[in-house]
C-alpha cells in the first residue's frame, strides 16, 4: 500500500515537473520569436503554479525588459537575486534595467561593510551556523585537554568573533519583505489611503521604496531619501519578496 | 527744604479732601444685545472713597467689575482729584433693566449714584451665552480646576456628512479661562485616524469672550477637514497646552499690587483639551453613478472666472490657453480645464497656480496655463470645461466657460500627425545586451533566507548557551584543586617507587637496576626543587649539582650504562646509604626553597 502511494506521489511530481518544463520551453520559444508579451505570460503562469525559480525570474525580467516595462523587469531581477545572490548575469541584467528606467540605486559603501553587504544573507547565516556548532566543541576541548587549553581558548574566541561578524549584517539588513518597486508610470503618493485623496507627489517607475503599513488597498511608502512619504495604491507598487497574500492574488 | 515741600503737599491734599465730594454714574450705551455688555463708569470726585461703589443685586442683570483709574488736575492753582470705577453690565435675557443706585462712602459720608436704564434686546446671531468680565478673585478661585475647553464647528453648521478627498472648512476654538496663563504645545490634532486637518492657520486669531458669565481667552484656528475612510466617525480633536493657574492656597488676589500678577504663586499643568461632544460625521464614498469622464477628484464649488483662448489658430500648432477658476474646495485636485469638444483638441499638461482667498486656503482662484493643439479646422465656438463634485448637492457638476468665437485654419486633420511627426525624431537606442536566457529550468527555491527560518536563532542561541554551560561545568569541576599539592604528591610517589626499586636491587644485588632507580629518585627530587617536571630534568642538570655524593652516584650510574661492567660498584648497601643521604639533603633543600 505504502509502495503504491509513494509511486503515485512520484508520478505526480514527475508529471508536474514535465508540465513545468514544457511551459518554460514554450515561453522561451515565444521569447526567441519576439513574442515577449506571450513569453512573459508563460513565465508568470509558471511562477504562480510552481513557485520561484532563478531561471524563470531571469527570463521573465528579460521579457519585460524587451517589452519596455523596465519596472517589472527590475522587480523580476531583484527577486531572482534574492534566490541567487551575487549571480553576475542577474546583477548585470538588473543594472541594465535600472539604467534604462533612469533609476540609480544607492551604491554600497566600500571597505569591510561594503564587503559584508555583498555577501548573501544565506552565506552569512551558514557561516554563523558553523561557528555556533563549533563553539560547544571548542568548549569541550578547553576542559578536556588541559595541556592544549591555550589553543582551545583561541579557537573559542575566534568562533565567537566569527559568529558576531556573521550575525551583525543579518540583524542590520532591511527586512526584504518591506522592499518594494514602483510599477506605475508614475505612482501617485497620496496623503490618505484612498483614491481621491490629495496627491503629495509622484514616484518614478522602477524606483525602489520601503513599504510599510497596508490599509484600504494602499501601502505606506517611504523612499530612501525620505523626501516623499505617503500612501500608494497596491496596483502601483509591488513587494520584492511577495507576501503569501500577493502570491494568491 | 524737603520738609517744607512735604508739608505743602500734605496741606494741599488735606484741602482737597475737605472739598464736597461728587459721585456720578454713566453708561457707554443704553441698549445692548443679550450676551453682550456695556461699560458703566462711576466717577467719584472731590474726595477719597472708602472702597468701591456697591451695587445691589438685580435679577438677571450681571454687573462685573472691570477696573479703576485716578485723575488729578491743577487748574489756576486749584487742584481736583477724581477716581473712576468701571463695570461691564449686561444680561442674557432680553428686557428693560434698571441699574440701581450705587453707594460709596467719601470722608465718612455716604453718596449715591442716579439709577440708570438699560435695554437688553435679543441677540441676532445666537452668540454663545455668557457675559461680563470675570476678574473677581472669588469666582476665579471657584473655577481654578477648569483649564478650558475646545469647540469644533463646520463652516456649514447643518452638514453631517463629508466625502473622502473633500476638504471641508472648519473652525476650531480653544477657550482658556482669563485667569490662566497658557502656552500651546502645538496646533489642534484630530483624535483617531478618520480625519486629517489641512491648511490650519499658522497664527491663530486671539480674542476674549464671555461664556456662561466667565471670561475666556479664545484662540481660533481655521482649516480644512479631510476624511480618510468611509463610515461614521466623531470629529474629535485634541489640543496640548501648558496651563498655569493661581495656587488656591495663595489666598485672595492682591488687587492693588503694582506688579500685577508677576509675584503670584502659579501651578503649571500639561493639559489636553478635547472636544467634549464631538459631532458625528458620516463619511460617504463619492457616487460612481454619473461620474463624468473628466472628473479629477475636485470637490467643492467651482466656476470659471476668466478664459483666454487665441482667436485665430492653426491646425497642428500649439496655442497657449489661460483659464482662471474661482471657488472653494480642494483646489489641489482640480486639473486644467479642457477645450470642447474634446476630440478636436490635443491638450498638454500645463501649470496651475493657486491664490488663496481665505486664511484656510479653502476658497480662492487657480490660474491654469496650458498648451493645446486644434485637430479640426473651421469657424466655430470654443469653450473650456471641467467637472467637480458638489458636496452640498451630493452630485457631479460639469462647468463650461462662455463660448468664444475662434477661427481654426490649416490643413486637414490628417496633417496633424505630420506636424506632430515633425518633432525631433527619436533615435532608436541600441538594444542593450541582456544576459542570455536560461534554458535549464533549475530547482525551486524559497525567498526565505536561512536566517529567517524559525529554528535559526534558537539554534544559535542554544549553541551559545551550551558553550557557556560546558565552560561553567568545567570551572565547577576544577574548582578547589591544588595543582602544587598534586605535583608534590606525585613526586613523593615517584621517589617512593624509585627507592623501592633501589631496595629490591640491593636485595637482588642488581647493580644496574639500583643505579637506574637511584638516578630516577635524584631526578624527581631535583625536579621538585627546581619546579619543573621530572621528565624535563636532563643529565646535564644532574651533573651540574655540586654535591660529591650525587656526583659519585651519577658517575657510577654512567659507568654502568656506558661500560656495561657488572659487579664493579662494590657494596650496594653503602651506595644505598649514600643515596638516602643525598635524597634527604635534596628534600630539605627543596622544602626550604619552596618555603
Amino acid at each position: 500500500m505504502m509502495k503504491l502511494f509513494l509511486s503515485l506521489m512520484l508520478m505526480v511530481a514527475l508529471c508536474s515537473s514535465a508540465e513545468g518544463n514544457e511551459t518554460f520551453t514554450q515561453a522561451n520559444l515565444s521569447y526567441e520569436s519576439g513574442k515577449f508579451a506571450q513569453a512573459a505570460e508563460g513565465y508568470e503562469a509558471l511562477l504562480k503554479d510552481e513557485g520561484p525559480r532563478v531561471s524563470v525570474l531571469n527570463n521573465l525580467g528579460s521579457a519585460y525588459f524587451r517589452l519596455g516595462d523596465h519596472a517589472r523587469a527590475i522587480l523580476a531581477f531583484e527577486r531572482a537575486l534574492i534566490l541567487s545572490p551575487g549571480d553576475p548575469d542577474l546583477s548585470a541584467n538588473l543594472k541594465l534595467a535600472q539604467e534604462q528606467a533612469a533609476v540609480f540605486p544607492e551604491q554600497a559603501s566600500n571597505g569591510w561593510r561594503g564587503f559584508l553587504a555583498g555577501v548573501s544573507p544565506n552565506t552569512l547565516a551558514m557561516i554563523a551556523l558553523i561557528a555556533a556548532v563549533l563553539l560547544p566543541l571548542t568548549a569541550i576541548a578547553r576542559i578536556r585537554f588541559r595541556s592544549g587549553a591555550r589553543w582551545a581558548v583561541v579557537l573559542l574566541l575566534l568562533n565567537l568573533v566569527v559568529l558576531r561578524v556573521a550575525l551583525r549584517p543579518i540583524k542590520d539588513q532591511v527586512d526584504p519583505g518591506s522592499r518594494g518597486v514602483v510599477l506605475a508610470t508614475p505612482a501617485t503618493v497620496r496623503l490618505s489611503p484612498f483614491e481621491t485623496a490629495e496627491s503629495r507627489g509622484t514616484l518614478s517607475s522602477g524606483r525602489e521604496v520601503t513599504l510599510g503599513q497596508f490599509e484600504s488597498g494602499h501601502y505606506w511608502v517611504d523612499t530612501n531619501g525620505g523626501a516623499t512619504k505617503g500612501w500608494v495604491h497596491e496596483d502601483e507598487v509591488a513587494r520584492i519578496v511577495p507576501a503569501i497574500l500577493d502570491l494568491e492574488r | 527744604m524737603f520738609l517744607f515741600r512735604t508739608l505743602t503737599l500734605f496741606l494741599v491734599f488735606c484741602l482737597c479732601t475737605m472739598q464736597a465730594a461728587e459721585v456720578s454714574a454713566q453708561l457707554s450705551a443704553d441698549t445692548v444685545e443679550a450676551g453682550q455688555g456695556v461699560i458703566l463708569t462711576v466717577q467719584v470726585g472731590g474726595g477719597s472713597p472708602k472702597g468701591r461703589p456697591f451695587f445691589p443685586e438685580v435679577n438677571n442683570l450681571i454687573i462685573n467689575q472691570r477696573g479703576q483709574s485716578q485723575q488729578m488736575q491743577i487748574v489756576n492753582g486749584k487742584m481736583s482729584r477724581s477716581i473712576s470705577y468701571t463695570y461691564v453690565v449686561g444680561s442674557m435675557e432680553a428686557g428693560e433693566y434698571v441699574i440701581p443706585t450705587a453707594t460709596v462712602k467719601v470722608g465718612g459720608k455716604e453718596y449715591k449714584t442716579e439709577p440708570l436704564n438699560l435695554t437688553v434686546r435679543q441677540g441676532a446671531n445666537g452668540a454663545p451665552a455668557g457675559m461680563g468680565d470675570q476678574e473677581d478673585a472669588g469666582e476665579a478661585e471657584g473655577n481654578a480646576g477648569d483649564y478650558g475647553f475646545l469647540t469644533f464647528q463646520m463652516s456649514k453648521k447643518d452638514r453631517k456628512n463629508v466625502y473622502p478627498g473633500e476638504i471641508a472648512p472648519v473652525r476650531i476654538r480653544a477657550f482658556f479661562p482669563m485667569e490662566t496663563r497658557v502656552s500651546l504645545n502645538g496646533p489642534p490634532r484630530p483624535e483617531g485616524s478618520a480625519f486629517t486637518l489641512h491648511n490650519l492657520t499658522e497664527e491663530p486669531q486671539q480674542s476674549t469672550e464671555v461664556v456662561n458669565g466667565k471670561r475666556y481667552r479664545v484662540v481660533t484656528w481655521f482649516g480644512g477637514l479631510s476624511a480618510t475612510k468611509a463610515g461614521r466617525y466623531p470629529a474629535s480633536f485634541g489640543l496640548e497646552a501648558r496651563v498655569s493657574v493661581r495656587k488656591e492656597s495663595a489666598g485672595p488676589r492682591r488687587r492693588i499690587s503694582p506688579f500685577g500678577d508677576l509675584f503670584e504663586q502659579m501651578i503649571q499643568k500639561d493639559v489636553v483639551l478635547s472636544t467634549e461632544e464631538p459631532p458625528v460625521l458620516e463619511v460617504t464614498e463619492l457616487p460612481k453613478e454619473g461620474r463624468p469622464d473628466d472628473f479629477t477628484g475636485a470637490i467643492g464649488e467651482f466656476d470659471f472666472e476668466s478664459v483666454k483662448i487665441p482667436n485665430s489658430l492653426k491646425i497642428g500648432e500649439p496655442c497657449r490657453i489661460e483659464a482662471v477658476v474661482k471657488g472653494a474646495g480642494n483646489f489641489s485636485l482640480l486639473r486644467e480645464p479642457h477645450p470642447l469638444p474634446s476630440e478636436n483638441w490635443k491638450v498638454y499638461e500645463g501649470k496651475g497656480e493657486f491664490s488663496p482667498g481665505d486664511v484656510a486656503s479653502f476658497a480662492g482662484t487657480k490660474k491654469f496655463q496650458f498648451n493645446a493643439v486644434p485637430k479640426a479646422r473651421g469657424e466655430g465656438v470654443v469653450s473650456l470645461g471641467f467637472s467637480y463634485f458638489d458636496p452640498e448637492k451630493g452630485e457631479y457638476r460639469s462647468v463650461k466657460s462662455s463660448p468664444q468665437q475662434v477661427s481654426i485654419t490649416g490643413e486637414a486633420a490628417e496633417k496633424v500627425e505630420v506636424v506632430e511627426a515633425k518633432e525631433p525624431e527619436k533615435v532608436e537606442p541600441e538594444v542593450p545586451q541582456l544576459a542570455p536566457l536560461r534554458t535549464d529550468l533549475g530547482g525551486l527555491r524559497s525567498y526565505q533566507s536561512l536566517a529567517e527560518r524559525a529554528w535559526f536563532m534558537p539554534v544559535i542561541g542554544g549553541a551559545i548557551v551550551l558553550t557557556f554551560g560546558i565552560l561553567g561545568f568545567g570551572w565547577w569541576k576544577g574548582r578547589g584543586v591544588n595543582h602544587a599539592k598534586l605535583a608534590r604528591l606525585a613526586n613523593e610517589a615517584a621517589t617512593r617507587d624509585a627507592l623501592a626499586r633501589a631496595e629490591r636491587a640491593v636485595t637482588d644485588a642488581d647493580e644496574a637496576a639500583f643505579f637506574m632507580a637511584a638516578r630516577d629518585a635524584i631526578r624527581v627530587r631535583v625536579a621538585e626543587r627546581t619546579g619543573i617536571r621530572a621528565e624535563a630534568v636532563t643529565s646535564a642538570d644532574l651533573h651540574d649539582l655540586e654535591e660529591r655524593d650525587i656526583s659519585d652516584i651519577l658517575k657510577e650510574a654512567d659507568r654502568m650504562d656506558y661500560s656495561g661492567r657488572i659487579n664493579a660498584a662494590g657494596e650496594l648497601n653503602q651506595w644505598k646509604i649514600k643515596l638516602d643521604r643525598v635524597l634527604e639533603k635534596l628534600t630539605i633543600e627543596g622544602r626550604k626553597k619552596a618555603a
